[in-house]
């Protein structure tokens, strides 16, 4: 015979019958019954006094910032996949070709472009603070052949960077350069470093990126496929693109060098990994670690 | 959830806004959510940030059979799922051959939870399925009917694990003794 019915016990707990019937219930319980009950209570009524779970600011605006990189990712992915698509004129890959096109026109709907500068204002009731360190930016680049066409310039331009990325391109190499000068020119630029690169200024350049983020001064970035040294920095696992920005640079022999920089948003504790490339060579000159 | 719908709707159709505001009206639900699994707030975040990106990636799975935000839960218990198992291998992997059970990081991780230390060590106990359940319903006031759509199970079993997690939460605390033992292990 039972000792207590859980299904009762729930019930009572949840507080769900009418109060007749439950005092009824209760009053019929077993000793191991009405322990039962108590300690159910006793447990909702410690989750009930549980404190509410709150993103912090900080928390807010690194969720924001992951999620422009992880977007940014997947459009890169996409890209990638749409460049070294084999085309569809063999018969036997016929297939395999629609079975790609049809994944990419599914996956185009969902193909943004990752900038800086829309904000994200919050829906909850700090929204002044997170507003303010926050910026989510996604505008949608369709994938139809057309785009896929320039696209594939912007990466084939790469590669004659010399960053290794392979792609075959119809597209001249003036367009490719009138593409880089243009979107060098959409970056925000960092206080050009006072000597030749070292480890001593990445606290100024990291000072004044964590600044630029939190004003806002980074502005919006349309293609990040089509910048500079994009390639290289994108092969680097440990960095999980969020900010870009030119930046001016002294060799040692004292000549002023234009860089292009690549940085996450590092994390509420840890702050963002930068790498600056040389603007001309795409050889990296300053990271902030090793 | 019709304004879900409108936004979700927006977004495939190309529209990044929309994504941008689905994703305000539900990331603090989706971290609150995460971080009870989790147990741990940067791990919470990343599982947040991975719902996200589902949600970008994957939008037009959601067949919308349940609400939006069912199935966004769903995304997010399963996402959470998928890390703690990582979570436990990557632990196995770099457990010395001494077999020390401690786990230097599980006190900062159940402190993090932001709940009383007592409570979240022995929601950190409970098994998966009734942590879960306990998480929906308990902490995030979800109904049953929508935690059994969340997790996919019939509403006994939902009541079945909520029951038994209870219980379990109940002898971690020392309000039952461990002795007793419920009568049944599944509702009707």
């Amino acid at each position: 015979m039972d000792k207590y019915n859980p299904d009762l016990i729930f019930e009572l707990a949840a507080g769900s019958l009418p109060e007749e019937e439950a005092r009824a219930a209760e009053a019929s319980l077993t000793a191991e019954g009405r322990a039962e009950l108590a300690a159910q209570r006793a447990v909702l009524a410690a989750i009930a006094d549980a404190p509410q779970v709150a993103m912090t600011d900080i928390e807010r605006a690194h969720l924001h910032r992951t999620v422009v990189a992880g977007i940014a990712d997947t459009t890169r992915e996409l890209t990638a996949a749409a460049v070294a698509a084999p085309r569809p004129t063999p018969k036997g890959r016929t297939v395999l070709w629609t079975r790609f096109a049809s994944a990419a026109a599914v996956a185009a709907l969902f193909v943004g472009v990752v900038a800086v500068g829309t904000q994200l204002s919050s829906g909850g009731d700090d929204a002044s603070n997170v507003s303010a360190d926050t910026a989510l930016l996604a505008t949608t680049v369709p994938v139809g052949e057309a785009d896929l066409t320039t696209t594939t310039a912007s990466v084939a331009l790469s590669a004659a960077e010399g960053d290794g990325v392979g792609a075959d391109s119809d597209a001249g190499a003036g367009t490719f350069d009138d593409a880089v000068e243009e979107s060098v020119a959409q970056l925000a630029t960092a206080p050009p470093l006072s000597r030749a690169v070292n480890k001593q200024d990445l606290g100024e350049l990291t000072a004044w990126l964590l600044e630029a983020s939190r004003q806002e001064l980074l502005d919006p970035v349309e293609d990040l496929a089509s910048l500079p040294c994009f390639a290289v920095a994108a092969e680097d696992d440990d960095l999980a693109i969020s900010y870009t920005f030119s930046v001016e640079y002294q060799s040692a022999a004292g000549e002023t060098l234009a860089g292009v920089a690549y940085a996450d948003s590092g994390t509420p504790t840890q702050d963002p990994l930068i790498r600056v490339y040389d603007l001309a060579t795409c050889e990296p000159v300053l990271a902030n670690t090793d | 959830m019709s304004e879900d719908i409108e936004l979700l709707d927006r977004f495939i159709a190309g529209d990044q806004e929309a994504f941008n505001t689905l994703m305000r009206a539900h990331e603090d639900r989706v971290f609150s959510i995460a971080l009870r699994m989790m147990r741990n707030r940067d791990a919470a975040l990343d599982a947040t940030q991975e719902t996200f990106l589902t949600l970008y990636r994957k939008a037009d799975r959601f067949h919308r059979q349940s609400a939006f935000s069912t199935w966004l839960y769903r995304v997010t218990i399963n996402t959470c799922y998928d890390q703690l198992r990582k979570q436990k291998r990557r632990r196995a992997d770099a457990l010395p051959e001494s077999n020390d059970p401690a786990d230097p990081h599980s006190e900062d991780e159940l402190t993090g939870a932001e709940l009383r230390p007592d409570l979240a060590a022995a929601l950190a106990t409970l098994p998966e399925d009734f942590r879960t359940a306990v998480v929906l319903s308990d902490f995030e006031g979800h109904s049953l009917e929508t935690v059994a759509d969340i997790l996919e199970v019939p509403l006994g079993t939902v009541k079945s694990r909520l029951f038994r997690g209870r219980r379990l939460l109940a002898q971690k605390l020392g309000n039952l003794s461990v002795g007793s033992k419920p009568q049944r292990d599944e509702h009707g």
